[in-house]
């Protein structure tokens, strides 16, 4: 009976356990599911859903260069929490990088605000050395701008909260918008929780 | 006795809330069929494959879409993944890759989609999971 009073409560506390901090897989499905922001496993899902999409419209595998020239736009958070769109934009440059599809140009960027300012001026002085600085640069063949949107309900207890991820891609040499998406994902609940 | 009934139900509770989770693996021939491996059967009873339809979009990516069926009659959630590797069977990472959750009803087939992340993925491998908790209105 002793040991039973001891090994009971000590399971039932491995249970409900008081847990130190551990590493969690990024694309796993150990990761908090908040019901207050977008969580890091919403950006990637909206990233994939974007890049599928924009893939599979085949838009990119047409333009004069090879891989295409993309150029990155506004994309504007309008949800009620800070954070940085780099972490959709990032996500999507990334895979349509590795995936041979597009490269992103720092010749034009919006506000002329360089990424890298010193990668910049490093191919200014080339240019100039090289004497090709009087040629034209290279402009995109592709810009990419978007929106995240929110809208949040309730419903007694019961909370929900829809994140809607909006891109486009404008053809430069028309000035059309030759692909767009959207992705909304909503989650619902009480509270926020671990693992989904 | 008491004592190790006590015992037993709490090493049960243990396990059920530890244990059992595993996943369930689709991995395609090559040649537009699948080989399974299914640990999980209460998974398969509400998630199995099937059906499968492979093709090439123009610039000769490969693309995928997975039928999958529940044989419940409650709503259900379960995980699931897309993997993808070359010929010479090296996986190809995915900067987007993640574990995403999908609802699906009763006696329902959904379809599950994706695109391999460069033209040289010629094989995919779909995992499936269950979800954390059994499915409530609320979670």
């Amino acid at each position: 009976m002793h040991r039973t009073s001891i090994i009971v409560p000590a399971l039932l506390a491995l249970i409900a356990g008081c847990q130190n901090a551990q590493y969690q897989d990024p694309q796993g499905t150990t990761l908090i599911v908040s019901l207050n922001k977008v969580d890091i496993q919403d950006f990637a899902s909206a990233a994939d859903a974007m890049v599928n999409s924009m893939v599979e419209a085949g838009v990119l595998a047409k333009a004069a260069h090879q891989p295409a020239l993309l150029g990155i736009s506004k994309v504007e958070n309008r949800t009620d929490t800070q954070f940085d769109t780099d972490e959709l934009v990032k996500k999507i440059r990334v895979a349509l990088l590795k995936g041979g599809r597009a490269q992103v140009t720092q010749q034009l960027t919006l506000g002329n605000a360089k990424e890298d300012p010193l990668g910049d001026q490093a191919n200014q002085m080339k240019r100039f050395q090289d004497g090709t600085d009087r040629q034209p640069i290279e402009l995109p063949d592709f810009t990419l701008s978007g929106k995240i949107l929110f809208d949040r309900t309730k419903a007694g207890s019961t909370r929900q909260v829809a994140y809607i991820f909006q891109m486009s891609l404008v053809d430069t040499a028309t000035n059309r918008v030759v692909w767009e998406d959207e992705k909304t994902i909503v989650k619902q609940g009480n509270q926020n929780q671990v693992g989904f | 006795m008491t004592s190790r009934v006590l015992a037993s139900h709490a090493l049960a509770a243990l396990l059920l809330s530890v244990g059992c989770n595993t996943t369930n693996t689709y991995t395609s021939n090559g040649n537009g069929g699948y080989t399974s491996v299914v640990t999980n059967g209460w998974l398969a009873y509400k998630a199995t494959v099937d059906n499968v339809r492979e093709g090439k979009l123009d610039d000769g990516t490969m693309k995928v879409q997975i039928d999958v069926r529940s044989d419940q009659l409650n709503p259900q959630r379960f995980n699931y993944l897309f993997e993808w590797y070359d010929a010479q069977g090296m996986k190809i990472d995915s900067a987007t890759a993640t574990w995403q959750n999908r609802f699906i009803k009763p006696q329902e087939t959904i379809t599950l989609s994706a695109v391999a992340p460069t033209r040289t993925c010629s094989r995919w491998v779909l995992k499936l999971s269950d979800e954390k908790q059994p499915f409530t209105p609320n979670n």
